[in-house]
């Protein structure tokens, strides 16, 4: 379950800063497949940073199953993201020179777990998301969705609570699309992972169990059942 | 919670580390390659200077060795309206009288046309006595040295290479040949093997026409001795002896200058350190600019890879993490270059050994020292590019283009 309580992000010096969370709140409880959705400059990519761990809340709390997420280190940061947050891009970031299932593998490297182990649990997920057959290709031999597999696979490997997804259609062409957000879904039942995914394309953002819409830095809708 | 200063990262293995720099590296392989230019010529010269020193130093101890290095040479320099002399009976009494010579002989040094059969040549003369060919170590290619009994007899031995141009087809000079120096006739008693001028020899004996000092007069202008060759006794203190045998050969007609084995030694190795220095220095800006080639390469990679970066610590890479991988990076490739320096260096100082026909010898301490002060370099000058790597925003870095 992952919480934020009242949480504010504001940009710039104190006396004229601009705000672009306010106090927001809300739970996500574990194994959701949830969307956040607004248009851009509404405050979702920070709110994802911040559930993310790669940016701090200016005020309020992010506790993670009943522990709060002090980042005040950044060690500790890249501690907590690399054990419980799993991160799917827009544009992949895969690196091209490694093969696929060496991409899946790194963040167990920052684990220090050993090679044999690291290729064994990145095939494993490999096959998961379905790309047996690619494990030894490079970013540039595989398509798109293809590549947002190898992502997916990537953020899934090191067994976290919740995969933060930013635009993860955003690249593809809609039949991809479909195909990528059924294996989100798919994963987010047989694995029982929570999925939040940051959009402002609202047919995406309909496929999900639930909606909560971020305008200008505030939430002015969480809803639930798929629409 | 832990500080920023403690190794708090994940522990990513050493061996990984390397092994993806390679990676990385061989990526970027042709600006790799420029960057290990400047660090693979400053460890080339230092490795070059190292081994080049060493062999230099053998090469002069080996100068010293048929000779010894316990030698004094004295030597006359005219005094105002003198001739220049030393006595020769004092040469000679010298071993009895002083203590710590061991022993000495006189030899005086002047040029003459010789003339073999239908061949002459201007070469050196020296007047010898027998007690020099021990005193040097002279090795007889054939025949025999001049001998006590020669004294005063028109007989003469022949360096290895006045031989050789005294000898024409069918008529070698060998012993038994006649030689005309001036108006008297030498009959050749010995060749000469082939002797390598060393520092303390009044002469290059090799192209020499050597005669017995008594009856010297008839083909020299001044035949009474103009050097004194000593040695001493081994563990002899050189400075109070060569002052005692300067105080015994002194005489009005000349300034005594003496110099032993052991000043020139001190000499050529004061000239070697003067070299040695140039070449570090030189090795050591090339290691500089190296380093500054290396910053470079490292800065435009991180500059380049901020979206790699980005996702790396996004994933869970700490800023430990990123530093040590851009230092291990810089390392890798600075240690790349000095490998390639090593065996650069050692490919000049093996072809210098063979131009200068030095026999090769490696001072092996340089094979971990040539890559071991590049990859220190490289650690140097990565600080700053990792520092920088590991101060990107996560955020900025990966939405960078």
């Amino acid at each position: 379950m992952l919480q934020l309580f009242d949480v504010s992000k504001s940009y710039g010096p104190a006396d004229r800063s601009t705000r672009v969370l306010s106090e927001v709140t809300f739970a996500i409880p574990a194994g959701a497949f949830c969307a956040i959705v607004g248009p851009s400059g509404s405050g979702k990519s920070t709110l994802m940073n911040i559930m993310g761990l790669l940016d701090r809340p200016t005020a309020g709390r992010v506790v993670l199953d009943g522990e709060p997420m002090d980042i005040s280190s950044p060690d500790e940061a890249a501690r907590v993201r690399n054990r419980t947050i799993g991160f799917v891009f827009q544009s992949f970031h895969l690196l091209p020179r490694l093969t696929a299932w060496e991409n899946v593998a790194l963040p167990l490297l920052y684990r220090a777990t050993p090679r044999g182990e690291r290729k064994t649990q990145a095939l494993e997920m490999l096959d998961q998301v379905g790309l047996s057959d690619r494990v030894d290709h490079r970013p540039p031999e595989l398509s798109g969705g293809q590549r947002q597999r190898v992502a997916l696979a990537r953020a899934l490997v090191g067994r976290p609570k919740m995969i933060l997804a930013d635009e993860p259609t955003g690249s593809l062409d809609s039949v991809t699309a479909g195909e990528v957000m059924a294996l989100f879904r798919d994963l987010n039942q047989r694995l029982g992972v929570t999925v939040v995914m940051v959009t402002h394309d609202r047919e995406l953002a309909a496929s999900c169990e639930r909606r909560i819409e971020v305008l200008d830095g505030r939430i002015v809708s969480d809803v639930a059942g798929v629409a | 919670m832990t500080t920023g200063l403690d190794r708090s990262g994940s522990g990513v293995p050493l061996g990984e580390l390397v092994a993806e720099a390679l990676g990385n590296l061989y990526a970027q392989r042709q600006r790799s390659a420029l960057a290990l230019l400047g660090i693979m010529i400053g460890a080339a010269s230092i490795v070059a200077m190292l081994t080049i020193g060493q062999m230099a130093q053998l090469e002069t101890l080996k100068l010293f060795k048929a000779m010894g290095v316990n030698m004094l040479q004295i030597h006359a320099m005219p005094a105002p309206n003198a001739y220049g002399i030393i006595d020769r009976r004092t040469i000679e009494g010298l071993a009895a009288s002083e203590p710590s010579v061991e022993a000495a002989a006189p030899l005086t040094t002047d040029r003459s046309s010789v003339v073999a059969g239908k061949t002459g040549a201007d070469l050196g003369l020296v007047a010898v006595t027998a007690a020099l060919q021990p005193l040097m170590g002279l090795q007889m290619e054939q025949g025999r040295f001049i001998k006590a009994v020669d004294d005063g007899n028109l007989v003469a031995v022949v360096g290895a290479s006045a031989a050789q141009t005294l000898s024409t087809p069918g008529a070698p000079i060998a012993a038994g040949s006649q030689v005309r120096i001036k108006d008297y006739v030498y009959t050749v008693v010995g060749v000469l093997g082939p002797h390598v001028q060393n520092a303390l020899d009044p002469t290059d004996l090799d192209s020499a026409v050597i005669i017995p000092m008594g009856g010297a007069g008839r083909v020299m202008p001044a035949p009474e001795p103009s050097t004194a060759m000593v040695r001493l006794r081994a563990g002899a203190d050189v400075k109070a002896a060569g002052a005692r045998v300067l105080k015994a050969l002194a005489n009005p007609t000349a300034t005594l200058q003496l110099v032993s084995a052991q000043d020139i030694i001190k000499t050529l190795n004061a000239q070697k350190a003067i070299h040695s220095r140039l070449l570090t220095a030189i090795g050591a800006i090339s290691l500089l600019v190296g380093g500054i080639g290396v910053m470079n390469v490292m800065l435009m990679g991180v500059m380049e890879r901020r979206r790699e970066i980005g996702l790396r610590a996004a994933i869970g890479a700490t800023p430990r993490d990123l530093q040590a991988m851009f230092l291990i990076e810089a390392a890798t490739l600075a240690f790349v270059g000095g490998v390639a320096g090593l065996l650069l260096g050692l490919f000049a100082a093996f072809a210098t050994a063979a131009v200068s026909r030095w026999s090769f010898s490696l001072p092996l301490y340089v094979v971990p020292l040539g890559p071991g002060l590049a990859a220190l370099v490289g650690l140097v000058f990565g600080v700053y590019p990792a520092l920088k790597a590991s101060r990107l925003d996560p955020i900025e870095a990966l939405r960078a283009e």
